[in-house]
């Protein structure tokens, strides 16, 4: 009896990934406790190799030789779709592990744990990405949020970290629940749980409108709607994220500003794209609603803040409404351009976490809070703080950047689908939007000129090739983003078949 | 029989714990009658044949629901005195609602048990029969109370009824030695059993993720409480135990 012989094969990179960890985990346990080494950090030796299981996990999905299969009795689809998602997963959690070397060792965090839950979320993102069932879907959504709850709280000696965590728990558990309820729900009304399997049902079933069970698939779909958006941090939903990710350590914050925007818009677009299509018409105003309001509150809500990660957060807001746009053009055109903006959004999100990890005041011991810290980084820091600008410019789409590509072609997809209000809204959003980004440079290059100059610590190797380089690329992808589009045209046409 | 014995045995226990949750002094005794009563609910449970919902029943209410009020009624330091002020305070209410839950089991009763049995009967088993014969009764008695002449008639119908059927089974089987009971050749499973089959087969994935859960889980609750890098101010718990109330503030001195 050999029922699954094969589909472990199939799944060697998250196999590898689960093993990596465990193994990882052993290793903290055991020489983190052992006397005859002194009881050592660990945080370093534990960094990098997490970072090489997950680069071999990479490789691993790279070069998977499957297109497209079912495995675990559908439960897991294994495609190029959720490949191309498990490689975003998997380079964004390298780098923010890469661009944290640093950032553990000057704020003396010694929990090697932090590491082994880097590596478990990932894990278990890369499932939920895979996901083919509502039960898989669900037990993966849980393992990453356990993680992620836990991370949020790992730095013990901050009341704000814990804050973090404790808010984090509460509003995810709910939240959580909130979509489970929907998910029985739709369970309850139609007796299945896998995707294709909704698919098939939702493309019989023309005349559900008129059936008396019609209000109970809309409770189930809004509360759906309502667990994914809460998890996506999107408008009316977005209250828990400025404190926890404030509260959070900033490599936390990094880590879940990149990462899980990708797996969830992976199992989102994969569950509403590929099962929920018939029904378009009963999700799409949903999302319009919340990506408007996310635009808003993205452009009017950074506005009174005053340190630099709520700014960032609520610019992550913002940056999910175009998304969402994206998303709620229901077309190929609409699809490809918000995984592009996908794309360009991890880029510069690691290019401005990079940045703002590598400044750490050299004499006092403080790293940059507030937008007013940044006023001398000008002078002792042109190099970081060009870099910067250039970041900022791009986030607010400024012409010759990567960011301006990325929205002109949601723009482009959202009018071909004729949503001109929303547009019209996120057009305006955007140029409200490049106020408060021009308020960094102002306080870069534009303050009064005073006799304090603050020196900073020198920023690590990692942390410059990869500012460098996403430097670079938010240049190069306003010329050539060719490629960009390409693959984002293949990923959106898998959805076809 | 013994399944009618342990019927009586845990409802009567059910009954006797959740009275005493209500009525004893101390609060932990209340929480630990609570625990009694889901524990015999568990078995009422089993009697039904439910044995997954009797064990989720136990791992739920006793293991994490009934430990988090003992938590709490720990921690909070209830007053006993306060606790013996209002015995009857709250009935009225309490009175109120139960009799709208006994006017409800009224109607069900009524309505889909009494018929349905009297009609039903002659099929089942000796001891499935006597079961439902003694639960009847003693609903029955709870609803009606014996007096009722409305009752009295159904009762008598239905006993008479009932005893004829356990007779007419009895002869059947003793003349007739070929008596085949066929729900016994039935090849059933246990909810349990049924479970574990896809569970542990079909479905083993969902069983290893939710073992990566538990394991994340340990991990976060490790991370978050112990510290080994830190000197931490360790419970002395034979010390806390061994120190009398009312010795532990001193009057040293008085002011003149």
């Amino acid at each position: 009896m050999h029922f699954f012989q094969n589909d472990f094969y199939f799944v060697l990179p998250e196999l590898f990934l689960f093993g990596a960890s465990l193994s990882l985990l052993m290793f903290g346990v055991i020489y983190s406790t052992s006397v005859s080494h002194g009881k050592p950090g660990l945080m370093k030796v534990m960094s990098w190799a997490s970072i090489v299981c997950l680069a071999m996990t990479l490789g691993l999905v790279l070069n998977t030789p499957v297109h497209s299969t079912v495995v675990f009795s559908q439960s897991l689809l294994l495609d190029d779709l959720s490949t191309f998602f498990k490689f975003l997963i998997l380079g964004g959690s390298i780098l923010s592990i890469l661009m944290s070397v640093q950032y553990f060792e000057t704020e003396n965090m010694r929990n090697f744990e932090y590491l082994v839950l880097v590596c478990l979320s990932t894990l278990s993102m890369l499932l939920l990405v895979a996901s083919y069932d509502l039960i898989s879907m669900y037990l993966a959504l849980e393992m990453q949020s356990l993680c992620f709850y836990v991370l949020a709280a790992s730095q013990r000696d901050s009341e704000f970290s814990t804050e973090a965590g404790l808010k984090y728990f509460l509003l995810g558990a709910f939240s959580s629940g909130v979509f489970l309820l929907g998910c029985s729900f739709l369970y309850g009304l139609t007796g299945l749980t896998n995707f294709e399997a909704y698919a098939l049902f939702f493309a019989q079933q023309s005349n559900i409108y008129q059936t008396s069970d019609w209000i109970f698939v809309q409770i189930a779909f809004l509360f759906i709607l309502l667990g994914f958006l809460f998890k996506l941090s999107a408008a009316p939903f977005h209250f828990w994220a400025p404190d926890v990710y404030e509260g959070a350590p900033t490599s936390v914050t990094a880590f879940f500003s990149i990462v899980p925007k990708v797996s969830i818009f992976g199992v989102f677009i994969k569950l509403f794209f590929c099962s929920f299509y018939e029904l378009a018409l009963l999700w799409q105003p949903v999302i319009i609603a919340s990506g408007m309001l996310s635009l808003l509150v993205g452009a009017f809500g950074a506005f009174a803040q005053k340190k630099i990660k709520r700014l960032l957060v609520y610019s992550s807001i913002g940056h999910l409404g175009y998304m969402l746009l994206g998303l709620s053009c229901l077309t190929i055109e609409g699809l490809q351009s918000m995984l592009a903006y996908l794309i360009f959004y991890i880029v510069m999100t690691v290019h401005v976490f990079a940045c703002v990890l590598a400044l750490k005041d050299l004499k006092t011991g403080q790293r940059i809070r507030y937008v007013e810290d940044l006023k001398y980084l000008a002078q002792s820091q042109p190099l970081v703080a060009c870099a910067f600008v250039l970041n900022f410019f791009s986030m607010a789409g400024i012409p010759p950047l990567a960011g301006f590509c990325a929205k002109f072609y949601v723009f482009f997809a959202a009018l071909g689908a004729s949503l001109y209000f929303f547009v019209a809204v996120a057009l305006f959003s955007s140029i409200v939007s490049c106020f408060y980004y021009l308020r960094f440079i102002k306080f870069m290059y534009f303050h009064k000129e005073t006799s304090v100059s603050v020196e900073y610590v020198q920023m690590d190797q990692q942390k410059a090739w990869m500012i460098s380089i996403t430097s670079y690329l938010l240049v190069y992808l306003f010329f050539c983003p060719t490629n960009v589009f390409l693959w984002s045209e293949k990923v959106a046409l898998l959805f076809l078949n | 029989m013994g399944d009618t014995f342990l019927f009586f045995f845990f409802s009567f226990f059910v009954l006797f714990s959740a009275f005493m949750v209500i009525r004893s002094k101390n609060p932990v005794y209340s929480v630990l009658f609570l625990i009694l009563v889901f524990c015999n609910t568990a078995g009422l449970l089993l009697l039904l044949n439910l044995d997954f919902f009797a064990l989720i029943f136990l791992i739920v209410y006793v293991g994490a629901i009934a430990v988090l009020f003992l938590f709490v009624v720990m921690m909070l330091d209830i007053k006993l005195a306060e606790m013996q002020e209002s015995i009857f305070f709250y009935l009225p209410i309490g009175g109120f609602i139960g009799l709208i839950f006994f006017i409800e089991f009224y109607f069900l009763f009524n309505k889909e048990f009494v018929p349905l049995h009297l009609e039903t009967l002659s099929t089942g088993s000796t001891s499935m029969l006597t079961l439902q014969f003694y639960v009847y009764a003693f609903w029955a008695f709870v609803l009606y109370g014996f007096s009722a002449p409305h009752f009295a008639q159904k009762f008598r119908a239905y006993s008479t009824h009932f005893f004829e059927q356990l007779r007419g089974l009895e002869h059947q089987a003793h003349q007739n030695l070929e008596y085949v009971i066929w729900p016994t050749y039935v090849d059933s499973k246990t909810p349990v059993e049924a479970l574990g089959q896809v569970l542990y087969t079909y479905y083993f994935y969902f069983f290893l993720v939710a073992s990566l859960i538990l394991l994340i889980a340990m991990i976060g609750a490790i991370m978050l409480t112990l510290n080994p890098h830190r000197a931490v101010r360790r419970q002395q718990v034979f010390e806390q135990n061994a120190r009398d109330f009312a010795k532990t503030v001193h009057k040293i001195r008085t002011l003149k």
